[in-house]
């Protein structure tokens, strides 16, 4: 298609208005002149095919610009759909593993609880399933999903676990990244409850403060965690959905400190789109 | 007859030890002399009782399965259970070491058993800090060590370790102004600590860098290391050689 109107442009359409130029310069300079002026009849024409297919290619340049454009948007909206995608469908192993494991246990020990948490599980991984990686959710769906997610984790964590939440009612309606909660929940987990003996108490807030909605969520730590690398993994993956749902407008925030461990979302309050 | 098998198990989490108990019910012939709920007390269950076998969780507070396989010394079989450490597993089968992975079936149980009786008496080659080496390749280096005190564990963390000197078969662990023997060759040692926090000055002596303050050549071969508490320590040329490396001088 390109080519073709190209192809035209440069050998129909400039050398017609070549000649259109011509015949105009010749009606102007008359029979008489035109016998002593014919070079002049000659130069209009041939600077009107310069002039014309200068003027298609600067116009061209401009289509293939745009379109370049369009194409760069379209890869990066693609791409930021991959990697939320792919930030998305990570859910550790180890908790499918464990919490079929405290399946298994009671079934033999307490076959009610079993059955509660089958369905509690069915709950957690349906609602996982069916989030849509890309759109914004309300503070208060997103407190569910957590809350069952938490559920699961309490039979297996028992009386180690303890969880309270801080949060303003006016939070509720806000939007706020999918399953971007939960994650924070197993990090605080893993590196946080695991390691202690008693466990201890998890704390989630989610106050308003101006334009900012601030969730963070707290928990007590080993007195000198013996692995501050391993931190990072599930903390980088929220940062990364953080960045790619509100670019500039979000940001994470840690606060250690040798015995707690508090990371917090900011966010723009703002409601659904 | 089987076998009678006098066994411990530790799990930070209560269903999985009821669990592991419920399954076990089956086979009379393995006694629980103890159920753990961190590695310390599987340490100690272990010092204590002195079992056949020891059900070790990978994960727990306080100390790490392999941690308390580190501690232990003389014959004892372990089974190590885990959720989902495929380089655990790996790690495992590479030593033919018996694992359990967490949801497992009685018939799964039942045949790790059997391997156990077939290994007991058997001596044990296993080094634990190179399946933790191999287990958990994102923190290779020990961070922490465990000593064991009489009956009691001391747990000393890596970045208070002044240096360590071997003593026949032991190693003597310098902390501050108290010192700590553990069962361990020096070479071991300096395999589980981070290469660029510990160096192997002379074939006794290993030292945390941080410590060091000043070098002294004494005579063409030997070199004197002192550290920030005046303790002189001494290097051999090769030795001094690799600390300066370390210390980018």
């Amino acid at each position: 298609m390109g080519i073709l109107l190209r192809f035209l442009r440069r050998y129909v359409l400039a050398p017609l208005l070549a000649i259109a130029a011509m015949l105009v310069v010749a009606a102007l300079l008359g029979p008489q002149a035109l016998e002593r002026e014919w070079p002049l009849v000659l130069a209009a024409g041939a600077a009107t095919y310069l002039l014309a297919t200068a003027w298609f290619q600067v116009r061209q340049a401009r289509e293939e610009t745009a379109a370049a454009a369009l194409r760069a948007q379209e890869a990066a909206l693609l791409a930021r759909d991959a990697e939320l995608a792919a930030l998305h469908a990570r859910l550790r192993p180890h908790f499918l593993f464990n919490a079929l494991q405290s399946v298994a246990a009671l079934i033999g020990s307490d076959p009610k609880a079993g059955r509660q948490m089958c369905l509690d599980l069915a709950d957690f991984l349906r609602a996982r399933l069916e989030s849509d990686p890309a759109k914004l959710v309300t503070l208060e769906d997103e407190l569910r999903i957590t809350r069952q997610y938490l559920a699961i984790e309490r039979v297996r964590f028992a009386d180690r676990l303890d969880w309270q939440e801080r949060i303003d009612p006016k939070a509720l309606q806000l939007a706020v990244p999918p399953l971007i909660l939960q994650p924070l929940v197993e990090n605080a987990l893993v590196h946080g409850l695991a390691t202690l003996e008693e466990g201890g108490t998890l704390l989630l807030s989610a106050e308003l403060h101006g334009e900012e909605l601030q969730l963070s969520l707290g928990n007590p730590t080993e007195a000198r965690p013996r692995r501050p690398g391993r931190q990072g993994q599930g903390l980088a993956l929220v940062r990364g959905r953080l960045q790619a749902h509100h670019g500039q407008a979000a940001r994470m925030t840690i606060d250690s400190k040798p015995e707690s461990f508090r990371v917090t979302l900011h966010l723009p309050a703002r409601g659904l789109p | 007859m089987t076998t009678p098998l006098r066994a411990i198990l530790a799990d930070d989490e209560p269903l999985a030890r009821s669990y592991l108990r419920e399954l076990l019910a089956a086979h009379p012939e393995v006694t629980v002399l103890a159920e753990c709920r961190n590695g310390l007390e599987a340490a100690r269950a272990i010092a204590q009782h002195r079992p056949d076998l020891a059900f070790l969780d990978v994960e727990m507070p306080k100390l790490d399965g392999f941690e308390v396989l580190d501690l232990v010394e003389g014959p004892l079989a372990v089974v190590f259970v885990t959720a989902f450490d495929h380089y655990a597993v790996r790690a495992f089968e590479a030593h033919a070491v018996d694992y359990l992975r967490k949801p497992f079936s009685p018939e799964r149980l039942a045949a790790a058993l059997e391997r156990v009786r077939q290994r007991i008496g058997q001596p044990r080659t296993l080094d634990a800090n190179l399946l933790r080496k191999e287990a958990f390749p994102d923190r290779p280096f020990a961070e922490r060590l465990a000593v064991k005190n009489g009956a009691e564990v001391v747990i000393v963390d890596a970045a208070d370790l002044d240096y360590a000197t071997s003593e026949d078969d032991y190693v003597n662990l310098h902390v501050g102004t108290k010192s700590w023997l553990k069962h361990q060759s020096l070479a071991s040692l300096e395999q589980a600590l981070d290469p660029r926090r510990f160096v192997r000055i002379h074939r006794t002596c290993l030292v945390n860098v941080d410590r060091v303050t000043r070098l002294e050549q004494e005579t063409r071969d030997t070199f004197s290391v002192v550290l920030r508490d005046r303790t002189e320590l001494r290097a051999t040329r090769q030795g001094y050689l690799r600390l300066r490396a370390v210390l980018g001088l």
